[in-house]
């Protein structure tokens, strides 16, 4: 634009016939005057604004925006959210932008014999077209059950964090489609496979900061830098159970089991796929290690144990204090306080209920701000709990 | 070998704990496209037992004697209602399949029955309401030699739940009963006693949070053998010499439950000794090891993918599996009282 600014100050001093009648808001040139200067505004457009618009998919968001657009719309930016309102945020975004890239583009079309308009009506109008097409198409998308304009759809799991696999809350991906990992920061998706049938969708596990990856399959696991893109292979290994922040992690050489099954094996590992220690293991235990990977948590029916994965031995345990429940208790994740969140089923009631548990008294708390009626969650930072 | 069944709610029949009972329970009826073929009528059993008794079953028809009592089908496929074994009662066959043990409605106590001679002893158990078999009840086992009787009562705690009583051990011949200490939880028969196990915690066994702390007694109560292993092998049933576990070892899948075999685990050193996998019959699965047949066989239950239950005979030594006729058109079979509670199973070679 200053540069259309000084154009304009130079060409008129070479006019020597009245100009023609122009809004304030317009620029007018004489074609055979200004031509090259035109080339070079058109140029600009492609090189700036097209290119922005377009960058918009991939650029990160800012969480300030999203917080500040939480704010003004009365919303809680969580987890349960998070991922929904990036994901209209980038498409409007983008829309804008493409918007008003057209509508700058659209002042060229105006170009007539002698003069051409450089009007801030097209990209402002542009800009507003923009925003209207991505409510109508975000709105459409979402009510037919389609994957956000543009935006690569999250593999059924791939959002998981500490190996368990979501069924209902994330929708399943279509048929086909790609594994990958979303940034819920900047909605942005990184595919971590190629196209893959529904029977070879890999069990996913994310680590706390998010930075690591394993896909479980039933030759192994793959573990992925999501940073560096480096890929390695755990073969025999059956079952995640959490990935630390240095990439290595906690698995078992065979799947959860039923009560009778004999034992499988408890591994460590580091971020290169090495085995670090190997040591006997209950598979019927409900496990969760911490999100250092320095510690195993074991929730039994009534009692919850702290042991070294490394060498498998019981560090402590502690007799739960929750309310009345049957079954096992279900640990779900961590808060930031190093306490372990679990379902449990009331015996007085037929819905879940969450309870952060303190794994070294036993102690809990009620958590009251998360449904009771979600199947199968995937928690990432666990939301702090109240009082009971 | 001891299924027992309960037919709670059904008119003229015993039903269950008074407090679980107030009201008759639902039923769920079987359409008319669902009906399945009569079966050959049942004769009242009147004398010996014609042939080893190879299953027993509670029926569910209406209209004849037969239709209130266990019906005893022997392994030529004869079949004789017993009198005085009211089908909502419990009945355990002892492996040789010669001996019936039921709860007599008239008596009030348990009483078993020579099949061959004809000969019936009431024991001095007086048989208490149950809870039930599917709520956590235990049903009454006669020992491999059918000498013993095993009976272990039930009750609800104030919160409704199932609280086993002492198990007792009664000697059919004499006629003594032996009550053993409580907070064992009964595992089967061996030929040396009956194995019990309790559950402990312990920090010494690396990868473990739980001990299966088995134990033998005699059928005086005396312990004869003690093996400790680890607690998730707490519900594998010991072979007949009690050298062996068998257990059925079941991941959970993202799309279910999968068995991948039946491991065997040496007692002396508890180490899984051998995986057997099992030839399985198209779309059946081993859903339960019922108990052992001999040290060289499993009685296993399989189901197809809608729970259709069947029984068949399995060979540790090469998974061969060999089915287990059984004809039961008539069995009650119903959701909330399924086929496998009501029909228990006698000599199966």
């Amino acid at each position: 634009m200053p540069a259309l600014v000084s154009s304009r100050s130079h060409t008129s001093s070479r006019i020597t016939r009245p100009p023609p009648r122009v809004s304030e808001f317009c620029y007018f040139f004489r074609r055979d005057e200004s031509i090259f200067l035109l080339v070079i505004a058109f140029l600009a457009c492609l090189t700036f604004a097209v290119p922005l618009a377009l960058s918009s998919v991939n650029t990160p968001m800012d969480r300030a925006v999203a917080d500040r657009f939480a704010h003004r719309h009365l919303v809680d930016f969580s987890v349960f959210n998070g991922d929904r309102i990036l994901r209209y945020l980038q498409v409007t975004r983008r829309s804008r932008w493409l918007g008003a890239a057209a509508g700058l583009a659209f002042c060229f079309a105006t170009i007539t014999q002698d003069t051409f308009f450089l009007s801030p009506y097209f990209p402002v109008a542009g800009w507003l077209l923009g925003a209207m097409a991505a409510e109508i198409g975000f709105a459409r998308s979402r009510a037919r059950g389609r994957r956000p304009l543009g935006i690569g759809s999250p593999l059924r799991g791939s959002l998981s964090c500490g190996g368990r696999r979501p069924r209902s809350p994330v929708p399943s991906a279509p048929r086909g489609s790609p594994g990958s990992t979303s940034s819920l920061s900047t909605a942005r998706a990184q595919h971590l496979t190629g196209p893959l049938a529904d029977k070879a969708v890999p069990e996913p596990t994310l680590s706390y900061d998010g930075r690591h990856v394993s896909l479980t399959t039933a030759t192994g696991v793959e573990l992925i830098d999501t940073r560096t893109d480096t890929r390695s292979l755990l073969p025999g290994v059956r079952h995640v159970l959490g990935l630390g922040p240095d990439g290595g992690g906690v698995a078992t050489t065979g799947r959860r089991a039923l009560a009778g099954s004999p034992d499988t094996e408890l591994v460590t590992f580091d971020r290169h796929g090495g085995i670090r220690t190997r040591v006997p293991f209950d598979p019927t235990l409900s496990a969760r290690p911490s999100p250092d990977g320095r510690t195993l948590a074991i929730v039994a029916l009534d009692e919850i144990v702290t042991m070294d994965p490394g060498t498998g031995e019981v560090r402590g345990r502690a007799r739960l204090r929750l309310p009345a429940h049957h079954d096992t208790p279900e640990p779900l994740g961590w808060d930031e306080e190093g306490r372990l969140l679990v379902r449990i089923a009331p015996d007085d009631s037929e819905k879940g209920a969450y309870h952060l548990v303190d794994p070294a008294t036993g102690k809990s708390r009620r958590v009251r701000d998360i449904p009771d009626d979600l199947r199968n969650p995937v928690f990432g930072r666990v939301p702090s709990g109240e009082g009971s | 070998m001891a299924l027992r069944r309960r037919r709670a709610g059904a008119p003229g029949r015993r039903v269950g704990h008074r407090s679980l009972r107030a009201e008759p329970p639902p039923q769920f009826v079987r359409t008319a496209t669902e009906q399945r073929a009569s079966a050959p009528a049942a004769h009242k059993l009147t004398g010996p037992t014609p042939a080893p008794i190879r299953y027993a079953y509670a029926p569910s028809c209406e209209g004849t004697d037969a239709c209130d009592h266990w019906i005893l089908v022997s392994a030529r496929g004869e079949r004789r209602w017993l009198p005085d074994a009211g089908d909502g009662g419990s009945l355990t066959l002892s492996p040789d399949g010669l001996r019936a043990a039921h709860w007599s409605a008239t008596a009030g106590r348990f009483v078993v029955l020579d099949l061959k001679a004809e000969t019936t002893r009431t024991l001095p158990v007086k048989g208490e309401d149950s809870i039930g078999e599917l709520l956590g009840g235990r049903p009454p086992l006669l020992s491999l030699d059918g000498r013993h009787l095993l009976v272990q009562s039930d009750h609800l705690d104030k919160n409704d739940e199932v609280v086993l009583e002492r198990p007792l051990i009664v000697d059919i011949e004499r006629g003594t009963v032996t009550r053993l200490p409580g907070g064992e939880t009964v595992v089967g028969w061996t030929a040396a006693g009956l194995a019990l196990v309790r559950e402990r915690s312990t920090d010494r066994l690396p990868g473990h949070v739980s001990t299966a702390s088995f134990v033998i007694r005699s059928p005086r109560g005396e312990v004869i053998r003690r093996i400790v292993l680890p607690g998730n092998l707490a519900k594998d049933l010991f072979s007949p010499s009690g050298r062996t576990l068998a257990t059925l070892a079941r991941e959970i899948a993202p799309d279910g439950v999968v068995t991948t075999g039946v491991v065997l685990v040496g007692t002396s050193k508890g180490h899984p000794a051998r995986t057997v996998v099992p030839r399985q019959p198209t779309g059946r699965q081993i859903a339960e090891i019922l108990r052992w047949e001999g040290e060289n066989a499993l009685v296993v239950r399989t189901a197809d993918a809608r729970n259709n239950g069947a029984y068949h005979l399995l060979d540790p030594t090469d998974g061969a599996m060999r089915p287990i006729e059984i004809s039961t058109p008539d069995v009650v079979d119903l959701p909330l009282n399924p086929m496998e509670t009501a029909l228990v199973l006698g000599s199966v070679r």
